[in-house]
């Protein structure tokens, strides 16, 4: 009986085995071979695959193959420098936004150390305390006589403030009054004027140049007077004029205040700039911010009120006196020592000058007669 | 070109343009490739119809040739799959009755089968017929075997079976060739 164990064996020996009972049968066989008809046509096909092979060849060869390779390398090399380019920018780019996203926070911290003023609230200073140093004293430079209140004035928290911030501002605060036509009430400002609240000004504001155009602040020198020159449109253009016309007021303020030659030769010997300059911060608060009041209006200081109305008519509206705030009655008795010194012609005019600022005044008969 | 010179090298050297290569190589296998095909077609036009395509399709596919296998596997291969298309286009394959069949009388007792002593030429003629009446994986299977001498593996890569496939196929040849001529 034969079983699968067997037939397994079987087909192992059968083909572990080349030679066998059935091998040698099979050897036994009829061979069966190709004709030579059937070679000649396997071999004809072989020849020809080959003749096509190297007529495929030669074709090839004879056609303008490499200009395809020429063609082909710029398109790779122009796509490959495209890429780089590509790169490089986004590369260039994306460096510069990171750099700047780095720096943006350094900046503002920079700015909310350096470049924050705080102002803190001032009062304004009482200008008639200002008009009797000046009666005792005489000008001094803007930048001298400026130092103490600019200090009061504009109060810089030392932590944060930058130094040089800190000297424009201490520079230009008493000279903002320059551009002020004429010299105003103080004590009516301020009780008009609402007191300055906490002023912070960013370092971006303060660097601007329409920030530093718009500021009320002046500067010294050559733009300072630039600055009047803006600041006041009716001012007049030739410098002579202006002197003159300083002068002939200066001459009705020493009428009017009693200031003898001495004095006047004094001021006249020192540099005009700083008397003028001097006087304008004696008499102006150091932020000159109030709108100028007609001349017309009245006022309670009768010499300020004449500066103020001799000013607006000479045009010069940085010419003022320190000797511009007294009272009527002061103004009477100086008239009246005029007078008695046998000076009539100075009192006229004095008295026509007190008379036009204060024409409700009631004059004595004796100086009534004096007006025309 | 010198006569130790492999298949493989025989192939590539014709992918190359030497005709005197490929004519060494098909007298080689010219007479086991044709063999093969003639007792699996069973038909002298049918096999040189297929011989001569075998050889077209290995013609043709010369620059794709890669010396992976033997030669004779690579060649064997094309044969084979020509051989399957035909029997599928001619004869159907043998069904599972005929299988079951070939068990039966394997199981049969020694005694109920019929016990006779041929003559070599008997022999000759009944393992043709008994080639002839193989299915044809069975068939495939015993002449890539006996005819062209391929082991379990690569009889396995021509068909595309599996080796226990293979062996099964042989099995059941085996069995049925023994039950016709004895040997």
């Amino acid at each position: 009986m034969t079983t699968s164990h067997d037939n397994d064996r079987e087909v192992e020996e059968f083909l572990s085995t080349s030679r066998s009972p059935l091998v040698d049968l099979y050897q036994k066989l009829p061979q069966p071979q190709p004709d030579a008809q059937l070679d000649q046509r396997v071999l004809q096909q072989a020849r020809q695959a080959l003749a096509e092979d190297t007529a495929a060849l030669s074709h090839g060869a004879k056609k303008p193959a490499p200009r395809y390779k020429p063609s082909r390398w710029p398109i790779a090399l122009g796509s490959a420098a495209s890429v780089i380019f590509a790169a490089t920018l986004a590369l260039h780019f994306g460096k510069e936004n990171w750099q700047a996203q780095d720096r943006v926070p350094a900046a503002a911290t920079a700015t909310s150390a350096n470049d924050v003023i705080h102002v803190r609230s001032i009062d304004m200073p009482v200008a008639k305390s200002v008009a009797s140093d000046s009666m005792s004293a005489p000008a001094q430079p803007a930048t001298y006589a400026a130092k103490p209140e600019t200090a009061d004035a504009v109060t810089m928290n030392s932590a944060t403030y930058a130094h040089k911030k800190t000297l424009s501002v201490s520079q230009a605060a008493p000279v903002a009054a320059a551009p002020s036509p004429a010299v105003e009430n103080p004590v009516s400002d301020k009780a008009a004027k609402p007191k300055l609240e906490t002023v912070e000004v960013t370092g971006s504001n303060v660097r601007r140049v329409d920030a530093e155009n718009a500021s009320p602040v002046a500067p010294l020198g050559s733009e300072r007077e630039a600055a009047e020159q803006r600041a006041s449109p009716a001012a007049p253009n030739s410098e002579k004029q202006t002197r003159d016309e300083r002068d002939a007021v200066e001459r009705k303020l020493d009428i009017a205040t009693g200031r003898d030659a001495a004095m006047r030769a004094r001021n006249n010997a020192e540099p005009a700039r700083p008397q003028i300059a001097g006087a304008v911060q004696e008499s102006a608060p150091p932020i000159a911010s109030a709108p100028s009041r007609p001349a017309s209006s009245p006022a309670p200081m009768q010499a300020g009120g004449a500066v103020s109305a001799a000013a607006t008519n000479a045009a010069t509206p940085t010419v003022t006196t320190p000797a511009s705030v007294i009272g009527p009655d002061t103004w009477i008795a100086n008239i009246r020592a005029q007078l008695q010194a046998g000076k009539r012609d100075d009192a006229v005019r004095n008295l026509k000058l007190f008379h036009k600022q204060y024409p409700n005044y009631a004059l004595t008969p004796d100086l009534r007669q004096l007006l025309p | 070109m010198a006569e130790e010179t492999t298949d493989e090298q025989l192939m590539l050297a014709y992918a190359q343009g030497d005709m005197r290569a490929f004519e060494m190589l098909y007298q080689r296998h010219r007479g086991m490739l044709y063999r093969f095909i003639f007792r699996s077609a069973n038909n002298r036009a049918t096999a040189d119809e297929m011989f001569q395509e075998t050889w077209s399709r290995l013609i043709a596919a010369r620059a794709r040739y890669r010396p992976e296998a033997k030669f004779s596997t690579y060649l064997l291969q094309i044969a084979q799959n020509l051989i399957v298309d035909s029997y599928r286009r001619n004869r159907p394959q043998a069904g599972v009755e005929e299988t079951e069949e070939i068990m039966r009388t394997l199981d049969a007792p020694e005694c109920e089968q019929p016990e006779r002593v041929l003559s070599e030429f008997e022999q000759r003629r009944g393992l043709q017929r008994v080639l002839e009446d193989l299915p044809a994986e069975q068939r495939i299977a015993f002449l890539l075997r006996i005819e062209s001498g391929l082991g379990l593996e690569e009889i396995a890569r021509v068909t595309g079976a599996g080796q226990e496939t293979v062996k099964s196929r042989l099995r059941y040849a085996l069995a049925k060739i023994r039950e016709r001529i004895g040997a």
